[in-house]
């Protein structure tokens, strides 16, 4: 019972069933066809990749084959360039195209950046249109010399069939290696949550530049197949339709899904010459189909392609499940002289050096003010804790401290680096990690690979190695994977790893989002109300291990509601209230201390006063865990 | 929470978007830095009406997406489908009281194009309804499975429209009073245009005052930057999407009579034509906001009439260039809708 | 697992007999002679497509009646391009060489779509008849193109030479639409009024379904023109006089193909009068030839025929003697009876040259009392 070999036969049955049509005589007709599904499996990918994989919608893939088939045209006709120079140049080009769209795409988002991109493939038609004198105008570039490789059967579609399939099923295979690698997982991390992502260390800015260039060398290679073999090209073979049919693919294959894509593609190029001899109504009844595909199978063909590609994608395992039972708690005693990450590091320092310095730290949004000129100091060493009603501005300092948010003035610095002013994934790498108020973990992962992101060595891989999958990205890759599982085990949930985390519980991903933010053994850690939501004994557990952390000699800044917490961890306290410091110093004292009583309980009153009349004030002072 | 403050603070005054006047400095900025470059003033007034007229007539057909968009998030391809509906549906009325069209008064062809609108805004209306059942409500939340739904379902109704009307374009007369045009020394202004001008300050003006005066304006404004709140407070956010929606198409159905009459001419993909240019001035204007929307299609179309004279080659993709410079300044759009 | 195994192998298996398995399905029988036909069945430019059809299966009726070709009845395989789209005329016309062994093909009609074939057919497996229009068409050096109607150029220079002898002027303006057969009128009409030494005083563009056109007329009206050449499609040229009127600008008009088509003669009403243009076809040619035809397509499907519908019954008709001649569906020998014979049809008298061209002669049509006339027939 190997599911793997199962798999991998079928898979290698596949190709081979695909690779057979030169052989057995089929007419060219079919040939072509079948060619113009790989060329569009290939350019589909592309769009896939951003998408699909890193969520951001682009309706102009069509323009990227444009720019990719022409460059490679013009390059082959008024350069006598061989095809083997043209094409990289076209890539290169069309690339660079991409990275810019890849800018563009940090600053406009969402359904702006699909409608921008949905004007590229009208800028493409009016520009091939209009500059006659270069692209040859509506009529197209005629006369393109064909590649020329000797295969079987008789005419150039038998001629190239293989080398396209080759080539397609080879960009799916790197593909699906940079899917599983680092710059797959941080593609995905920003899907699934670009806030989080940003905050654990990836570069949301470099990683979408990149998604769109591969994007976009993918479309141009399509686009350059497509020259090479057809030997014609006019700016009707790339118009929105033919973006929006590229879509389409992605959809019906599955979003985010590289197999699927690949049947899809196969799918809607095929199936309607399938369909042809209905005539008048063949498109109808293609389009049918495809909306039942849509209604009947939301995941797509990405379902069948997924399984027999499991061995190639991230959490699979061969074999039953390791049996090991259900954890939901964190069991200390099985970690106690583990070698956990956090041990590795040194004894803590004498906790008076300060780590991080807020020094007159002030918030706006709009014309509040959640943040006042605050000032103070985080000791090596130490919890200390962060307190305040609600609305005091707590998560606004986490926040700050993280980088998420620009302080509007004052000064942040970590050791001896300023830390205000630095994007969210700077600070990360400066040795800030945090966890969220509410979990914010990436949902479609697995529990390892959201641990695996925000570690040093998945963070030091760069981006070409990414791609072109050298050794030491694998050597980092396996070295990522092995200190995930340390910090899994830390916390206790090893068991997790392969699970995917919408399965989770919310104690568990809040323990698997707690592994995430030690995993790369920061300096300081912040946690925004890291009890909240977890059962009582869940809470006390949480309370050793930040305890044992801190022991470790990490520092940490926790911001948190319940009193018996604080008391109990906390070495210090720093009280806001209403965007300002109150106080500040050893939990005991705080407490006691008639300015802090009052904020939690005067203050409050007053305020709620002026809004409602009458009604019993919402946050209750300070409440004790039960 | 406090349902009754709400209510109450309601009757009184009902909190009103604040205005931002930057943009709509926009327009009159353009016309008079247009100015000079067009050289005759009677040229400039001449192009500066017709392009008044023009975005009007987009704004008309803008406007009820840019509800759609902005409150339910939904990318509607299909709107332009009720456009060209709304443009068949006037022969519904037109069959009949083809007189009216022939008359030389003022008021009888004017009741006939008011007919008209209200016979397309009821159709369009009620295939909106059906729209919103059977092809957007299973694919809620996930924007790429709408673009591709929304796409079919407007493929399919455009099918249904030829089975009903035929392939062929179908002409359609303008009424006769609404022929021609003013003329005033060297300034001329076809006559129909200035009555787009009124229609779509019509609508706009009441559009503002449903959304800024009334309860259910407030409810919509509210669920655009935050449907989740709308909802808690205990209002039936989906009865609302399905009310807007059919607003929403019943406004692309009167926007396609304006438009039908100006073409004189119907096929069935008249309205898939402007799509692009619609969502591009939705963009512009910010999703979900009416005045943006308004500003964008002025904007739009005085920049496609100016450039189209100054400098013609540029005017091809000027839509697209008046776009990417807002977005470039503005990433969403003029006038930012908070939630996005 | 069994299911995924399972439902793996049906996939594949589908695949495969989707893609490969109709092989089998599409060979003519061999009762009949089998032609093809590439045409826009689908898509916006169906209706070009459907009278594409009507005046085709009007030939085919008529072939029939006179007994057929080869002695066997005609039958044409209609297969779809979806007009303009390359990659979809390139499936049909490999399609109907490929799986009905077609001889001949009628269409792909679009010049776009016959460019992106040419590669594929021009190798003398099949001849297309084709009443594309684009210039580049014939100029390749494709063997294997038959052309039913004149190219741009001789469009182009019929209007501007008759525009310039009957209306005395030189002040000429153009408005074209941005696309294929715009940007191509712009170049042939500049050509020919640079080599009569000639500028044109304006030269405007608008994109394909542009509904205002005040900028392109106003610069019209400020450069003096006083005949303005519209290279456009029928929706638009008709807005443009249209809108010319409502700002009651006087200069003449003349236009392509389309200043007399119905829809443009309709949008434009009063403002279409004395219209010239350029075109194949009217159905008010008083020609006895053409009123025969006229009458025989009405009868069969209650409308008046247009210039496409005359075009593909005539391109039928062409192909049907020319394989009748060749006494073979043998397209070197089919592609030879062309070039020898001489043909009576509705558009022209057919005369095949070396590089495809049939027909050199083009009518001069004037709009008058909301017909289009023909004014007179220029022969190259």
């Amino acid at each position: 019972m190997t599911g793997t070999s199962t798999r991998v036969a079928l898979l290698v049955l596949f190709l081979a069933v695909l690779a057979l049509p030169p052989f057995i005589g089929l007419n060219s007709y079919y040939l072509q066809v079948l060619n113009l599904a790989w060329i569009a499996a290939i350019a589909a990918l592309g769009l896939n990749i951003v998408t699909g994989i890193t969520g951001q919608v682009v309706l102009g893939q069509a323009a990227m084959m444009g720019l990719g088939a022409y460059t490679t045209g013009l390059l082959l006709l008024k350069t006598s360039l061989p095809w083997w120079i043209a094409l990289p140049c076209a890539l290169l080009l069309t690339g660079l195209v991409g990275a810019a769209l890849g800018l563009i795409s940090v600053r406009i988002r969402g359904h702006y950046l699909a409608i921008t991109t949905l004007g590229l493939n009208e800028i493409f038609r009016l520009v091939v249109l209009n500059e006659e004198w270069l692209t040859g105008g509506a009529f197209g570039l005629r006369d393109i010399p064909v590649v020329n490789l000797p295969g079987p059967g008789a005419s150039t579609a038998s001629h190239l069939y293989l080398p396209v399939l080759g080539i397609t099923v080879a960009v799916y295979a790197l593909t699906l290696r940079v899917f599983r690698t680092r710059l797959g997982r941080d593609m995905r991390a920003i899907r699934d949550d670009e806030l989080a992502a940003e905050s654990m260390g990836v570069n949301s800015r470099m990683t979408k530049v990149v998604s769109f260039v591969v994007c976009a060398i993918w479309g141009a290679l399509a686009g350059g197949l497509y020259v090479l073999f057809i030997g014609f090209v006019s700016p009707n073979n790339f118009v929105v339709l033919e973006s929006i049919r590229l879509l389409l693919i992605v959809v019906i294959g599955g979003l985010g899904s590289i197999g699927g894509t690949f049947l899809a593609a196969l799918v809607v190029t095929v199936l309607p010459e399938a369909l042809r001899d209905l005539q008048m109504v063949y498109m109808a009844v293609f389009g049918l189909g495809v909306v039942i595909i849509l209604l009947l199978a939301p995941r797509g063909l990405g379902i069948l392609a997924d399984w027999i590609l499991a061995p190639f994608l991230p959490g699979y395992r061969d074999g039953p499940p390791v049996a090991v039972e259900q954890t939901t708690g964190i069991s200390l005693e099985r970690d106690g002289n583990a070698t956990g990450p956090a041990t590795t590091r040194a004894v803590p320092a004498p906790a008076e050096s300060p780590l991080l310095k807020v020094r007159n730290v002030t918030k706006h949004f709009g014309g509040v003010a959640a943040l006042n000129d605050v000032s103070f100091d985080v000791r090596e060493g130490e919890i200390l804790g962060l307190i305040g009603p609600n609305g005091s501005g707590k998560s606004t300092m986490i926040n700050v401290c993280s980088g998420i948010v620009q302080a509007s003035a004052g000064q942040i610095e970590l050791g001896s680096s300023v830390v205000s002013g630095r994007a969210a994934w700077d600070v990360h790498a400066l040795g800030v990690s945090r966890i969220f108020q509410n979990v914010r973990l990436w949902t479609s992962m697995t529990v390892l690979e959201n641990v695996m992101v925000p570690h040093p060595d998945s963070r030091r891989s760069g981006t070409i190695e990414s791609i072109i999958g050298t050794r030491s990205l694998f050597a980092k890759e396996e070295r990522a994977r092995e200190a995930a599982l340390e910090a899994l085990n830390l916390i206790g949930i090893g068991a997790l790893a392969d699970r995917t985390t919408s399965d989770l519980s919310f104690g568990q991903s809040r323990l698997v989002e707690l592994a995430r933010a030690i995993v790369n053994k920061p300096k300081l850690l912040l946690l925004d109300e890291p009890a909240a939501g977890l059962r009582g004994g869940l809470i006390m557990d949480l309370a050793d291990i930040l305890m044992r952390l801190r022991d470790q000699g990490m520092t940490i800044l926790v911001v948190e509601h319940r009193v018996k917490l604080i008391m109990g961890m906390c070495d210090r306290v720093v009280v806001l209230n209403l965007g300002e410091k109150i106080a500040e110093g050893n939990p005991v004292d705080v407490a006691r201390d008639p300015v802090v009583v009052d904020a939690y309980l005067g203050g409050k009153i007053k305020r709620d006063t002026t809004r409602a009349p009458g009604r019993v004030p919402r946050s209750e002072p300070i409440r004790s865990a039960s | 929470m406090s349902d009754m403050a709400a209510q109450s603070s309601a009757q009184t005054e009902l909190p009103r978007a604040k205005t931002d006047w930057l943009p709509l400095l926009l327009i009159p900025a353009l016309a008079l830095l247009a100015l000079p470059f067009v050289g005759s003033p009677s040229t400039w007034v001449t192009l500066t009406v017709a392009g008044l007229a023009m975005g009007m007539m987009i704004f008309l057909m803008a406007s009820g997406l840019t509800l759609v968009f902005g409150l339910m998030d939904i990318i509607n391809f299909g709107h332009g489908v009720f456009i060209s509906l709304g443009a068949y549906a006037t022969l519904l009325v037109l069959g009949p009281l083809a007189g009216w069209a022939q008359a030389d008064s003022l008021g009888l062809n004017l009741g006939l194009l008011g007919l008209c609108i209200l016979t397309a805004m009821g159709v369009t209306g009620i295939v909106g309804a059906v729209f919103e059942r059977v092809i957007v409500r299973p694919v809620y939340g996930s924007h790429l499975k709408q673009i591709l739904v929304t796409m079919g379902g407007l493929i399919v109704t455009e099918q249904l429209i030829h089975a009903i009307w035929g392939a062929s374009p179908i002409p359609i007369p303008l009424p006769q009073s609404l022929r021609g045009a003013f003329v005033l020394g060297d300034i001329v202004m076809e006559r129909y245009r200035v009555v787009a001008v009124i229609i779509g300050l019509v609508v706009f003006i009441g559009m503002q005052l449903l959304l800024n005066r009334t309860r259910i304006g407030l409810l919509i404004r509210a669920g655009v930057e935050n449907p989740e709140m709308v909802e808690a407070l205990g209002y039936r956010i989906r009865r609302l999407f399905v009310s807007v929606f059919i607003a929403g198409s019943a406004l692309a159905g009167l926007g396609g009579v304006m438009w039908a009459f100006y073409r004189q001419t119907l096929t069935a993909g008249m309205g898939m034509e402007v799509m692009v240019l619609v969502f591009i001035v939705i963009i512009i204007g910010g999703l979900g906001s009416v005045g943006g929307c308004f500003v964008g299609s002025i904007l739009v179309a005085l920049v496609a009439n100016y450039v189209g004279f100054i400098e013609p080659k540029l005017a091809l993709i000027s839509n697209i260039l008046v776009m990417a410079l807002v977005l470039i300044w503005r990433p969403q759009g003029l006038f930012p809708v908070a939630r996005r | 697992m069994t299911f995924f195994t399972r439902a793996t192998s049906t996939f594949v298996a589908a695949t495969v007999m989707a893609g490969f398995g109709l092989a089998a399905a599409g060979l003519p029988a061999q009762a009949q002679t089998v032609i093809g036909a590439s045409a826009p069945l689908t898509g916006p430019r169906a209706l070009l497509g459907r009278n594409f059809k009507q005046g085709v299966e009007l030939a085919v009726e008529e072939i029939n009646a006179a007994g057929g070709v080869l002695g066997k009845p005609l039958q044409v395989a209609f297969e779809d391009d979806q007009g303009d789209n390359p990659n979809a005329a390139l499936n049909a016309v490999n399609k109907l060489m490929q799986v009905s062994k077609a001889p001949v093909i009628l269409g792909p009609h679009y010049s776009v779509a016959q460019l992106a074939t040419q590669k594929t057919y021009c190798d003398g497996t099949t001849i297309s008849v084709t009443s594309a229009s684009g210039i580049p068409v014939t100029a390749g050096g494709c063997k294997y193109v038959i052309r039913v109607r004149g190219n741009d150029e001789v469009q182009a220079r019929a209007l501007v030479e008759f525009a310039r002898k009957e209306l005395k002027t030189d002040k000429i303006g153009i408005i074209a639409v941005a696309d294929d057969m715009g940007r191509g009128g712009v170049s042939r009409i500049t050509a020919i009024l640079d080599a009569a030494g000639i500028k044109p005083v304006a030269v405007e563009s608008h994109n394909a379904g542009d509904k205002d056109f005040s900028a392109q007329l106003s610069r019209m009206k400020n450069a003096g023109a006083a005949l303005v050449i519209m290279w456009t499609h029928d929706n638009e040229a008709g807005l443009i006089v249209r809108q010319a009127k409502q700002l009651g600008l006087n200069m003449r008009f003349a236009g392509s193909t389309s200043a007399s088509e119905p829809t443009f003669i309709k949008l434009a009403g009063d403002a279409a009068e004395g219209v010239i243009s350029a075109n194949d076809f009217v159905p008010t040619n008083p020609d006895p030839r053409i009123q025969a035809f006229v009458k025989k397509y009405q009868a069969k499907y209650n409308m008046l025929p247009e210039i496409w519908a005359s075009a593909y019954y005539d391109a039928t008709q062409l192909a049907a003697r020319a394989i009748n001649e060749a006494g073979s569906t043998d397209p070197a020998k089919v592609r030879a009876a062309f070039a020898k014979m001489q043909h009576d049809g509705v558009l022209a008298s057919y005369r095949c040259q070396d590089n495809g061209d049939c027909n050199q002669q083009i009518h001069i049509v004037e709009v008058k009392g909301g017909q289009p006339m023909v004014l007179t027939t220029v022969k190259f």
